[in-house]
């Protein structure tokens, strides 16, 4: 994959993700901003965090920084997403805010 | 007084290839155990370790390469790597901002790029932000907390001349305690104009203290109440930059501020770490080279480094 091909796909892939979150986010009362390429998981409560999901060129990665840990997502070209052990990037990003809204359950 | 930390997985993995090599290592090398229990390395065996960035004829970062892709050079010789490390190591940097008066007009997006450089940094990255002009200013306390830093970045105050190089000595200094990689980034649009430190204390402290600098310079034009003023950035940055195995980007728009700092939080992220053991701990100052074996590839690492024992990280 190119660099600009990897720019073009880290675009769509995060915008797909911040779409697939929006229900979650009115529903759970949290806030998403995606600018300048960079996705961000804002939460206020139940207890403040942030969770950034960001694409790291050099790699072909995005790479998310979420409950004090990375994770980084691998271009899968069968099924034209970023995912890490298969789960693709709105799906992990869904599972990591309710581990985080779960465990925190306010 | 140790100055770089090598994971214990790493140290176990040096260990076991130094054994089974014949002991060419500075001072030599032991290992006993005791059955069932953890080996037990001693030695008194020094390393210098070496983090290098590589790019390919394009300039674009090249991450995931072998150990064998490298050769390391001490003053000219080529040396065994027995040290090696591709995957992503955290560390610990200074973001230090130019906020005398010929950046008012350019503020917020300083601050913008500022801010893609933090939220680019990882969980285990830690960082504090600073401002210099006639004053030079910290935020307090290394944090990974990425909205305490961005917080901090609009706290800091406006000032008049420009203490380039006092504010990167003292970004030095703040990073002494600290294990690991040690990074400074400064960002300035202009000449020092009121320092009482120059580039060779600065360089000196870098050097001794194994910082990496990494310089973004500007060339600006603002206006000064009588008449239109371009500045350009300091040229020391760049040697500075290149000494320390840094980085120096020279920009002429504001437009390429962002793109730069998170070009700058990729780099760090995708760097190698490499380490050798010198032949004779001389207390000298060698040159450092690092070459790699693919046409089109260069790596930049710090170019000199003392061959004492008292500076080099044991494995023991």
């Amino acid at each position: 994959m190119t660099e600009q091909q990897f720019r073009l796909e880290a675009g769509r892939a995060l915008g797909e993700a911040l779409r697939a979150l929006v229900p979650l986010a009115e529903r759970r009362g949290f806030d998403l901003d995606l600018q300048d390429g960079v996705l961000q998981l804002v939460f206020d409560s139940p207890a403040p965090a942030k969770f950034v999901a960001s694409p790291h060129g050099p790699a072909r990665q995005i790479w998310i920084s979420a409950l004090g840990r990375t994770y980084r997502l691998a271009w899968n070209a069968e099924a034209s997403a970023f995912a890490l052990e298969g789960e693709a990037l709105p799906a992990l990003l869904e599972r990591l805010t309710l581990d985080f809204l779960d465990r925190h359950p306010g | 007084m140790r100055s770089f930390v090598i994971p214990a997985l790493a140290i176990a993995a040096l260990a076991a290839a130094a054994q089974a090599r014949a002991p060419s290592t500075a001072e030599g090398f032991a290992l006993s155990a005791v059955e069932g229990q953890e080996p037990v390395f001693r030695s008194s065996t020094r390393i210098v370790p070496v983090v290098a960035t590589v790019v390919d004829a394009q300039g674009r970062l090249v991450p995931g390469l072998d150990r064998d892709e490298f050769t390391i050079l001490d003053n000219g010789k080529p040396q065994e790597v027995t040290f090696f490390q591709n995957d992503v190591q955290p560390f610990t940097v200074v973001v230090m901002l130019d906020y005398s008066a010929s950046m008012t007009a350019n503020l917020d997006r300083l601050q913008a790029a500022a801010e893609q450089f933090i939220l680019r940094m990882l969980p285990a990255d830690k960082g504090q932000v600073g401002s210099f002009s006639d004053k030079i200013q910290f935020s307090g306390t290394f944090t990974s907390d990425r909205d305490d830093l961005v917080f901090a970045l609009k706290d800091l105050q406006f000032g008049n001349p420009t203490r380039l190089y006092d504010a990167t000595y003292e970004s030095i200094a703040m990073l002494k305690d600290v294990v690991g990689r040690k990074v400074v980034l400064v960002f300035t649009d202009g000449d020092d104009t009121a320092s009482r430190m120059d580039m060779g204390d600065v360089l000196d402290r870098a050097k001794n203290d194994e910082a990496m600098i990494y310089a973004i310079g500007l060339e600006s034009e603002y206006f000064n109440g009588q008449r239109k003023v371009r500045t350009r950035p300091d040229r020391g940055l760049r040697r500075l930059a290149d000494e320390t195995g840094g980085g120096y980007f020279e920009l002429k728009k504001t437009d390429e501020l962002a793109p730069t700092f998170t070009r700058v939080a990729q780099e760090l992220h995708s760097q190698y770490t490499l380490g050798f053991s010198p032949a004779a701990l001389d207390g000298k100052e060698h040159k450092l080279a690092v070459r790699m074996k693919q046409p089109g590839m260069t790596a930049r690492s710090r170019r000199s480094y003392i061959a004492s024992p008292d500076r080099l990280a044991p494995i023991d």
